[in-house]
């Protein structure tokens, strides 16, 4: 059995802005949080600084539960930058949340049976930090 | 159309693998792009009054001191990345047209030994939106374009077999064109042994990796006719595109059944109706082959074919000479060469001049495309004078 590795993480620390920083900060707690507008109700993500259906600003954010379907995927087996050659291979992957099935989040299939892995596939969130200790959501296949 | 612009001339360099140009600077290959397309109108280059671009351009006063260009009247780019790359021309037949401005040169270029366009993504400076794409490991086009690619292969049946058309298409285009590339043949074969990179997506279905630029001249078509090589009147152009669409591969929110498109349906039905003409109008076409599986996607797109029948599509032929619609017969991205967009503008100028190494019998119009990537995508007809 192959399994899917951590992708390559970029260099530096991950940026964030006022309209982002909770998505972030949830992560922190190892929870996805999620955006939506307090005027209208439409989720955002990534969270912008208006509602593009109704101009509203202000956001409240609900918790999911972490589970999701993948969207779509690749498997990358080799590297494109040689310094990340023992990374190899890795699943790149959009994942439909659950509860908010028009929110998809661009993330990566992590210790899973590569052999497994499908367009459909139930899939968890599971917690990785990245180099500055920031904790980013990937996401395993579901037993 | 009164004071229709039309393209005189065209120049472009030698095709270089990437680095092979060395020691040639990419201003010094920008700047032979141009001298050789203002020779192919037969005009002289200080006659160049505008200058027009994509993926952030060129500096313009410097193209200006070193060619010895006195003045010019305009001086655009088209926003995005290689999405404008056909819709330079646009800008330039618009202020063409309006008299902005009287000879405007298009020109792009690149030379890969500096940034490998593979693994772009790490040039970009980070900020609060690259945050939600850049720890997937999606270090370059070819991985994002392939989770759009497996999508599609879900969603229709698409297969490996007709992407692998697609590139020995390219292939056996480029093999009886002098300035190709890659000029050797493709087998079936040997696509299927290449090395897989992001599945999908293996080597194969890839565009090369080159070094070179082209340039085009814009004008009037009235004054292009009077030009050297005479006029190839820009039909039709679009650009722009649906928000459904958007940031696209950096934002991967496209819902069924834009998110297996090349993000061009939105700009097809304009460009055709600004010319009343319909997919059944065009001979030939120049698709943005930066992915096999892309040139499929604007197949569909532009109306070929049905959304989801572009494998079946090409399955059957349509896309070798001969077919319903030959494409990319300079062999493409994928085998000729990859000038972020540019060697499609000079192919399809050499069809409609009945010059092409393929050339397609009896054309009217040609159809060229920009590349699928964050809006703005763009498109062209170019045709007969």
């Amino acid at each position: 059995m192959e399994l899917s590795r951590q992708p390559p993480l970029p260099d530096g620390t991950l940026i964030t802005d006022r309209w982002t920083q909770e998505f972030w900060s949830a992560c922190q707690d190892h929870q996805l949080r999620v955006p939506y507008c307090s005027d209208c109700g439409l989720h955002r993500m990534p969270p912008t600084p208006f509602c593009p259906s109704c101009l509203g600003r202000e956001l409240r954010w609900s918790d999911l539960s972490g589970h999701g379907i993948v969207f779509s995927y690749t498997v990358v087996r080799r590297a494109i930058p040689p310094a990340v050659e023992d990374q190899i291979p890795y699943v790149p992957a959009v994942i439909a949340l659950q509860g908010c099935p028009d929110i998809k989040l661009i993330s990566a299939i992590v210790d899973s049976d590569i052999e497994r892995i499908c367009i459909g596939a139930e899939v968890s969130v599971v917690w990785r930090p990245d180099a500055a200790g920031q904790a980013l959501p990937f996401f395993e296949l579901s037993q | 159309m009164k004071n229709r612009a039309a393209i005189a001339g065209i120049g472009a360099t030698e095709y270089y693998s990437r680095g092979k140009s060395a020691p040639k600077t990419l201003d010094e290959l920008v700047g032979e792009a141009i001298v050789r397309a203002a020779d192919d109108a037969g005009i002289n280059v200080r006659d160049i009054d505008g200058f027009a671009y994509f993926a952030g351009g060129f500096d313009t006063p410097f193209l200006m001191e070193m060619l010895g260009i006195e003045n010019v009247s305009f001086s655009a780019a088209i926003t995005g990345t290689g999405g404008g790359s056909a819709g330079c021309l646009g800008l330039a037949a618009d202020a063409v047209s309006a008299g902005t401005a009287r000879t405007v040169v298009c020109v792009g270029g690149n030379q890969q030994s500096s940034q490998r366009f593979g693994a772009i993504t790490a040039s970009y400076s980070r900020n609060a939106y690259s945050a939600f794409y850049e720890n997937a490991g999606l270090v370059g086009p070819g991985h994002m374009f392939a989770l759009l690619a497996q999508r599609h292969m879900h969603l229709y049946g698409t297969t490996r077999e007709h992407y692998a058309e697609v590139a020995l298409t390219c292939r056996d285009n480029a093999v009886i064109n002098p300035y190709a590339i890659k000029r050797d043949p493709l087998s079936l074969e040997e696509y299927f042994t290449a090395p897989m990179l992001s599945d999908p997506h293996c080597l194969l279905d890839f565009c090369l990796e080159s070094d070179g630029a082209v340039a085009a001249i814009v004008t009037t078509e009235e004054r292009a006719r009077d030009c050297r090589n005479g006029a190839v009147p820009i039909v039709s152009h679009a650009h722009g595109g649906s928000r459904s669409w958007g940031r696209s591969i950096y934002w991967m929110n496209m819902k069924d059944p834009d998110f297996a498109s090349s993000g061009h349906a939105a700009i097809a039905d304009r460009l055709y109706a600004r010319a009343g003409l319909s997919p059944a109008d065009i001979q030939v076409a120049q698709l943005y082959d930066h992915f096999t599986s892309q040139v499929i996607m604007q197949l569909e797109d532009y109306g070929f074919c049905e959304k989801g029948a572009g494998g079946e599509f090409v399955k059957s032929g349509a896309i070798r000479p001969g077919g319903r619609l030959p494409i990319n017969t300079d062999g493409g991205q994928l085998s000729c060469a990859y000038i972020w967009g540019m060697t499609h503008v000079r192919e399809a100028v050499l069809q409609l001049r009945g010059q092409s190494s393929n050339q397609v019998a009896d054309v009217e119009h040609c159809l060229v495309t920009g590349g699928p990537s964050s809006l703005p995508v763009s498109a062209l007809i170019l045709g007969k004078s």
